[in-house]
């Protein structure tokens, strides 16, 4: 999902970086093709710079590089408040709630307009954007893509030519961070951790990371587990991916330590108890101090301090017996519940999608003064 | 009163002239003193791809809308052919559903989609492992479907499962993205491994979603629909018995291999001596003869995937082979051929790099 900011400063600088880039080398999308990518499903989807939507494709096993042609910035984000939104989006595909799905969220940083990823009950994929309360179908047989195939977490020795079965991976999360492309997915077969860093541009035949990140279950179990959401923080000057998984630990890596072909054992920071999924993890920036958000299938929004998983030295050690309670660092719910998708609206503001008390579907925004 | 007129409009295309009565025109029509204008819908095989109706207006002045829905119009592309215009809505219209074409807020005409006489309902052709007796620490289970499944809603609501003492349990990982094939045919659903893993809090405080000795069954519900949006129509179960745990890796020296004869058709017979995943085990196998060809033949799974046989397109020649096994093929526990899928640092030994391939010899007389 979404996420591209960092964090305020991060976000700040990627700007100064993009009028740097476009300013003195060639975009982004200059080797990108226009035609019909034929995207089959749209799972995942993140901005990176110059307004390309990195979209997932589990049943493609791909991810592409879109211009959306929608790189125009605009410094301020209007409020977003809008009712019986499911019903909205379903009567501007002709149809009725029953029949559609919102896979995903994002937010193109530059513009501020809201994209959705939408699936209908056939399959047929959809990715949508609001102008203002206006829904606008974003066509995808006809646009300037780039495109990368996910390859098999080990590869097959290929003298034989005999081709394995292509992988579906179902991508539980995207992310563009410094250049790479980052991918976690899960196997509809095997279980196990499949996280790629893909350089971007994409360029054919390249290779790239797939990553082996094991966590341990208070140091003595550890288990090659599926990431389901992950974002990247900054902290002591360095980059970290917090990783969540599956089986609910959140994990912490140095980004630098990840490499491809190694044993890369991350430090469990907080373990998030049963009965919860991890839907969308996002950062910001408040009077000087960062914090990510982490919206939960079961639990309000929580909202963690860096500065407390930096200092939160050790790893956890020691189980802790009480049900449903988190253990390791400290967070804060914020009342906000049954959070569908959540994601950075500027710098100022966080956009969310949430299912209130009395069934009703809104799409939201909220200062992160507020938070 | 609604008429229903069907014209081949060509081999793939079919268009249904749907219009109503000249009460309901008149009612919702002649307010605004606009005719009834009669819309055509476009069929491809029993989806409704695109509606066209005789116009002179410029598409810029005319929108289609849900029946009933005023402020959102359906996203979709006009385009002009001849005397008509036709609209391509970003997905196929609904089968039931009624819609308007409105210009600058007036009906102009309106039509209705025809549900197409439903095929044979969808079936579930198997659930995954194929035996009723699992270990307790089972990470998945698979449904196999006749045809591709809804993509819309959430599969958990229609799989319920209940223990021996009635008593409905959760045991299956909700995940926002579902594990489905390409083709939407097969599902894959893992028992929460928060609760398998040995010591995560899930674990400790929950158990394992299955306990030994209990029996369960899964419950496939009737109204499950296929990405057409017809119900399966009937429900289907599964009952699971529940026995040790399984801590071991699948040993590939352990199988027995029992050889073909030189110059028949006979299949090789693999003896896996326990059960294995169901998917991974079709897909995980090659023969290699001694110039390390591959051997072409059909892989099936016999036995509740206990059992595994290599049919050869030709006969066999005598010599040396080798059976070739993916690493990563996997037991009903999630354990693959290097590790287990809980691994005890404390005795496991180092094996931080997976092989790719497990070999096995056998020779063919």
């Amino acid at each position: 999902m979404k996420k591209l900011l960092l964090s305020a400063a991060l976000c700040g600088l990627a700007l100064v970086t993009i009028s740097a880039v476009t300013s003195t080398n060639e975009p982004l999308t200059k080797d990108f093709i226009l035609g019909n990518p034929e995207i089959a499903s749209i799972n995942q989807l993140g901005f990176g710079p110059e307004g390309i939507l990195f979209l997932g494709d589990s049943k493609n096993a791909a991810i592409y590089a879109l211009d959306v042609g929608d790189a125009k910035p605009l410094p301020g984000a209007e409020e977003v408040r809008m009712g019986d939104f499911d019903t909205k989006i379903a009567s501007a595909l002709g149809t009725t709630v029953d029949q559609i799905k919102i896979n995903d969220m994002a937010v193109n940083p530059l513009s501020k307009k809201i994209y959705f990823a939408v699936t209908a009950m056939n399959g047929t994929p959809v990715l949508l954007r609001l102008d203002g309360e206006r829904i606008e179908n974003v066509a995808l047989d006809n646009l300037k893509y780039s495109k990368m195939v996910l390859k098999n977490a080990i590869e097959k020795d290929a003298k034989d030519g005999r081709d394995r079965p292509l992988r579906v991976w179902a991508i539980s999360d995207l992310q563009y961070h410094d250049g790479q492309v980052l991918v976690s997915g899960l196997s509809n077969k095997e279980f196990g951790s499949t996280f790629r860093s893909i350089p971007f541009p994409f360029e054919d035949g390249q290779d790239y990371a797939s990553l082996e990140i094991y966590h341990a279950a208070h140091g003595q179990y550890e288990t090659n587990s599926p990431i389901k959401t992950f974002n990247v923080i900054q902290m002591d000057g360095k980059d970290y991916l917090i990783a969540s998984y599956t089986c609910t630990p959140l994990v912490l890596f140095p980004m630098a330590d990840l490499k491809a072909g190694t044993h890369n054992k991350g430090r469990t920071v907080a373990e998030l108890g049963s009965g919860n999924s991890p839907l969308d993890m996002i950062s910001y920036e408040r009077e000087g101090k960062s914090y990510f958000l982490m919206s939960n299938s079961n639990r309000p929004v929580m909202k963690i301090a860096y500065g407390d998983i930096s200092s939160s030295k050790e790893s956890l050690t020691e189980p802790v017996a009480e049900w449903a309670v988190t253990k390791g660092v400290d967070y804060v719910s914020l009342p906000m519940v049954n959070i569908l998708q959540m994601d950075n609206m500027g710098t100022d503001k966080v956009v969310y999608l949430q299912r209130t008390s009395d069934g009703e579907m809104v799409l939201m925004s909220r200062g992160t003064n507020r938070m | 009163m609604k008429l229903y007129k069907l014209i081949i409009a060509s081999e793939k295309i079919k268009s249904a002239l749907v219009f109503f009565g000249l009460m309901s025109v008149l009612a919702l029509g002649c307010r605004q003193g606009v005719g009834a204008t009669e819309v055509f819908v476009d069929y491809k095989g029993d989806t409704a791809v695109s509606a066209h109706f005789a116009a002179q207006e410029d598409a810029a002045s005319l929108a289609v809308f849900v029946s009933g829905e005023s402020e959102t119009p359906v996203l979709g592309r006009f385009t002009a052919e001849g005397d008509s215009l036709h609209f391509r809505p970003v997905i196929p219209f609904t089968a039931g559903q009624a819609y308007e074409v409105r210009k600058d807020g007036a009906v102009l005409g309106r039509f209705e989609i025809v549900h197409i006489a439903a095929k044979d309902a969808p079936k579930i052709l198997d659930i995954y492992p194929g035996n009723d007796t699992v270990p307790e620490n089972l990470l998945k289970i698979y449904l196999s479907f006749s045809e591709p499944m809804q993509e819309v809603g959430r599969a958990l609501d229609f799989v319920k499962v209940k223990d021996d003492e009635d008593t409905e349990v959760d045991i299956f990982l909700d995940l926002e993205n579902e594990l489905w094939n390409r083709g939407q045919t097969r599902l894959t659903l893992w028992l929460d491994p928060g609760r398998i893993k040995t010591d995560l809090i899930p674990n400790r405080d929950l158990g394992l979603p299955l306990r030994v000795g209990k029996s369960y069954t899964i419950t496939v519900a009737d109204n499950w629909k296929n990405a057409s949006g017809q119900p399966l129509g009937r429900s289907y179960t599964k009952r699971l018995f529940v026995t040790d745990r399984d801590q071991h890796s699948p040993e590939v020296s352990a199988w027995a291999l029992r050889p073909p004869r030189k110059g028949s058709l006979e299949p090789l017979e693999i003896d896996f001596k326990e059960v294995l995943d169901a998917v991974l085990a079709l897909e995980a196998f090659r023969v290699v003869d001694m110039e390390n060809s591959t051997v072409q033949g059909v892989f099936k799974l016999e036995e509740g995937e206990r059992r595994l046989f290599f049919f050869p397109e030709t006969v066999w020649a005598g010599g040396a082979y080798n059976l070739e096994v993916d690493s990563d093929l996997e037991d009903l526990a999630g354990n693959n051929l290097d590790r287990l899928f809980d691994t005890d640092l404390m005795s496991a030994t180092d094996n931080p790099r997976p092989s790719v391939t497990k070999q096995r010899a056998f020779t063919i007389q």
